[in-house]
């Protein structure tokens, strides 16, 4: 269990690790180097270290230093991140890797994208300009242009099964990550067609459109720089990334409904307080909190202890969502017994009224 | 017309960037201390900067003085406002123009001129100050003791500086008529962008999804804007925020 606060935020260094490993894992010659030690190490790791119960991070306005690395933290996870995208991809099209090395280099360059969008989610809700804006290049590298858009929307929608991100309970995660895509596009593209036709803006003025162009000519530069390789790179590591996203997105919220007039609560989002994943993913499993405060930085975020549990840490959940089963053995249970105390929970205030 | 060039005692560069770094100043004792070293670049010696707004009912006047105080207070005493011919000028006009260039009609603006000329105002500059997003006029007086015919040169080489200097003014006293309103109303961004939201005229769900905000909290949000604002529903809640300064009006 690790409480000390400056232990955490030292701790948040450790997100560069990701796409680092992707590099030395190519420099030792041990291509699977990443993704053992993310789907490997980390949740030992984290079992090991154990529950973040680490003070939020307030009052910092006073020591200028602390909150300007706070600040830069994902920033910098961007820069490392692109510089490692373009190297991946430029190492593909250079040598000679046979076909399990660039799949190693795929699936390492992709668990960094999928922390990319993780990071964008980070900064997009920020008000800097500059900070959206590195948001959105983030997610147009990753084919996920639209999530700015769709993002907001998904706050304002949460817990809501016809709007997707929420998915329905018995739903695997394959159905869920492939029409959840889609429909994000969707609803994005509803908000954005909304507001430009509203504002009488040109077309251009689209953010969604601005998005599908970006993607064409990032495409198009990683055509011109690496070739057709380093092209299926990129399109491939991207796929994983958003699968990835979408996965965790699963996890964050399946079958915790919420009604149209039911107020936005800590129990609409599920939560694992592991101190690891924390640091690695800027507090993204203090989920119920940044669900209610959306504009708060990572560093403010903390543990909302009505929030339901999650049995292990992201990086585990990741791999039993991906055995579907064996996920609904998991946390059906738990979700039945939620609904079952909200239940009471409603009875008891109908009792007392 | 013998003209008198007085050289300047800052580089231009300096000045191009004092006027530039207005905006960044966070005290009125800031922006004072900046502006008097741009008037003298202009060859001038003092100024005043009037911030106009008009609501439905009446008209507010706010001053950042940088000349005898004493001229402030009688100009006030004497409602100089209402008669003014260079505040009429900057309504109706947005190029600046030389005090001459003014017209004026009554007896009572021939005396507001005489008592401006013993304080420092003897001969000048009128600048006026219109910004699209602004509601506010703003008009500037750049004064000289000296005859109208020793400035001519000056004025004709910093016309263009004048101007950008009386808009960055103007942008200025809007930012900080922001934060005052905003701090005396208690409110916060999300507010704004509710105000901002409700002048694109979103509705509630729309409004919701754009901000990343439920539904319910926008309806309870507008619900206290209105009582905080003091109006009765979004386009009287828009029309106010504008005259406050707290958003900006669409182009």
């Amino acid at each position: 269990m690790m409480r000390n606060a400056g232990v955490k935020a030292a701790g948040y260094s450790l997100c560069v690790l990701t796409p680092m490993l992707a590099v030395l894992g190519i420099a030792l010659g041990l291509p699977w180097l990443s993704p053992i030690v993310v789907f490997g190490v980390f949740p030992l790791l984290g079992l090991l270290i154990g529950e973040d119960r680490s003070s939020p991070l307030l009052n910092i306005e006073r020591k200028p230093a602390l909150k300007m690395y706070l600040e830069m933290m994902p920033r910098l996870y961007a820069i490392v991140w692109m510089v490692t995208l373009w190297w991946g991809c430029g190492h593909a099209a250079r040598t000679q890797l046979s076909t399990v090395d660039l799949a190693a280099l795929i699936v390492s360059l992709g668990l960094a994208s999928a922390l990319a969008i993780c990071t964008a989610h980070e900064l997009l809700h920020r008000r800097c300009t500059y900070d959206i804006l590195l948001a959105r290049v983030m997610t147009t590298l990753c084919f996920y242009g639209h999530m700015l858009n769709d993002h907001l929307h998904h706050h304002a929608t949460v817990g809501t099964f016809e709007y997707g991100s929420t998915a329905r309970p018995g739903t695997s995660v394959y159905r869920f990550a492939f029409s959840d895509y889609l429909t994000s596009f969707r609803n994005a593209w509803a908000v954005e067609a909304g507001r430009v036709k509203r504002c009488s803006l040109a077309w251009w003025r689209n953010q969604v459109s601005q998005a599908c162009i970006a993607v064409a000519v990032c495409t198009g530069l990683f055509f011109i720089a690496w070739g057709p390789l380093g092209l299926i790179v990129l399109i491939t590591q991207a796929a994983f990334a958003v699968f990835a996203f979408e996965v965790i997105t699963y996890v964050h919220h399946y079958g915790l409904q919420r009604s149209d007039t039911e107020e936005l609560g800590p129990h609409h989002a599920w939560a694992h307080h592991c101190w690891l994943t924390n640091c690695l993913t800027f507090n993204n499993t203090f989920h119920s909190d940044h669900h209610l405060r959306p504009r708060t930085p990572y560093y403010q975020l903390h543990a909302m202890y009505a929030a339901p549990r999650l049995p292990a840490s992201y990086f585990s959940m990741f791999w039993v969502a991906l055995v579907p089963p064996l996920w609904y053995r998991l946390i059906d249970p738990r979700l039945d017994a939620l609904q079952r105390a909200r239940a009471a929970d409603w009875l008891l205030t109908q009792q007392c009224r | 017309m013998a003209n008198k060039v007085s050289e300047p005692r800052v580089p231009y560069e300096s000045v191009n960037d004092s006027i530039s770094w207005i905006r960044d100043y966070e005290t009125e004792a800031e922006v004072l201390d900046a502006s008097r070293q741009i008037v003298l670049y202009f060859g001038l010696e003092t100024f005043v900067f009037g911030a106009l707004s008009r609501t439905d009912d009446r008209e507010h006047y706010r001053y950042l003085v940088g000349c005898n105080p004493e001229w402030c207070f009688l100009y006030d005493l004497n409602k100089w406002y209402a008669i003014d011919p260079c505040v009429d000028y900057a309504l109706q006009n947005t190029s600046p123009a030389l005090g001459s260039q003014i017209p004026v009609i009554t007896t009572g603006q021939k005396r507001l001129l005489e008592a401006a000329a013993r304080y420092g105002f003897r001969s000048g500059v009128v600048v006026p100050a219109h910004s699209p997003s602004s509601a506010r006029v703003g008009v500037l007086y750049l004064g000289s003791t000296e005859e109208e015919q020793f400035l001519f040169e000056n004025y004709r080489r910093h016309r263009n500086l004048m101007r950008a200097f009386a808009l960055e003014l103007l942008e200025w006293w809007d930012a900080k008529l922001r934060e005052t309103n905003m701090d005396a109303m208690h409110l916060d961004e999300l507010d704004l962008e509710l105000l901002q939201k409700a002048q694109e005229l979103a509705t509630a769900e729309a409004a919701a999804r754009e901000l990343g905000i439920t539904v319910s909290l926008v309806t309870g949000r507008y619900r206290r804007l209105f009582e905080k604002l003091d109006v009765r529903d979004k386009r009287h809640a828009v029309e106010k925020a504008i005259a406050l300064g707290l958003i900006k009006a669409r182009a």
